[in-house]
């Protein structure tokens, strides 16, 4: 609330201009301007698109691994399998 | 004193500037800081809380100077209306009493306006304070404008955007107003 208060005493001050300049700041301006309009970060797990394809890469290094495992199964067994016969017919 | 009374050609060609660039508005800044500085310190008469309400009032004026239209009146009117919105929400909000110490020759003008008896005595001074203490922050600010911060008509017809005729007559609904309330005491 305002209340008016009459002053005989003194003539009322003026700032001077180098008081004035004391809380001139266009820099923190600019950068209250800059906090206030810059949409702030989605994290990557908020972002649907972003969590999406991050989802599909991880599917498919997991499919990938799984190929490259029973790849790797199957030359394994082939390789007992042949072990195996060329031991018979050594005996 | 006040508002420019001509609209500015640099103002408008700076506006369209600081539309495309946004950076522009920092020459905006450094011409009005200083007057828009002055016109709230003399209504809330404090260095760092002027300088408060003066930085605020630039980044809303940067927020919305997209939206700003030319109707006639000067830029700078803009401005000032926006600072003054900024005093009248600050006096609004605060919760203690905030003290703005006006002269008495002042007082004495409002007196003789309304042909109010006692010009020179203290107890009507002091009558007609507390009578102007009872207003909103809204109903002060033409108070203010035009008795303690010396706006003529013009100036304060550029501030609304209204004609003078209109600022005649919103001034003197409220000083009527202190008038009838004086009369009936």
């Amino acid at each position: 609330m305002k209340e008016y208060k009459i002053n005989n005493e003194q003539e009322p001050k003026v700032p001077s201009s180098e008081t004035i300049a004391k809380y001139k700041n266009f820099r923190q301006l600019s950068h209250e301007y800059d906090r206030l309009t810059k949409k702030p970060k989605v994290p990557l797990y908020r972002d649907k698109k972003a969590f999406l394809v991050l989802l599909l890469i991880v599917l498919m290094a997991f499919v990938l691994a799984q190929i490259a495992d029973e790849e790797e199964e199957d030359r394994e067994n082939e390789s007992i399998d042949t072990t195996i016969t060329i031991d018979a017919n050594v005996e | 004193m006040g508002i420019t009374t001509e609209i500015g050609k640099e103002d408008q060609e700076l506006l369209l500037l600081v539309k495309k660039d946004r950076n522009a508005f920092g020459i905006i800044y450094e011409k009005y800081f200083e007057p828009i500085y002055l016109f709230i310190y003399k209504r809330v008469q404090d260095e760092a809380i002027a300088g408060d309400i003066c930085q605020e009032a630039m980044l809303k004026a940067m927020f919305n100077i997209q939206k700003y239209e030319n109707r006639g009146a000067p830029f700078s009117a803009w401005l000032y209306r926006i600072a003054s919105n900024e005093v009248n929400l600050y006096f609004r909000k605060s919760k203690k009493n905030i003290t703005v110490e006006i002269q008495e020759k002042d007082v004495q003008v409002i007196m003789e306006e309304i042909s109010l008896q006692g010009i020179e005595d203290p107890n009507a001074q002091l009558k007609l304070v507390q009578a102007l203490n009872k207003l909103t922050a809204e109903q002060t600010e033409i108070i203010d404008l035009r008795f303690f911060m010396g706006y003529s008509f013009k100036e304060i017809a550029e501030f609304y955007t209204i004609t003078e005729a209109n600022a005649k007559m919103r001034l003197y609904r409220i000083l009527d107003r202190i008038k009838k309330g004086w009369d009936t005491k």
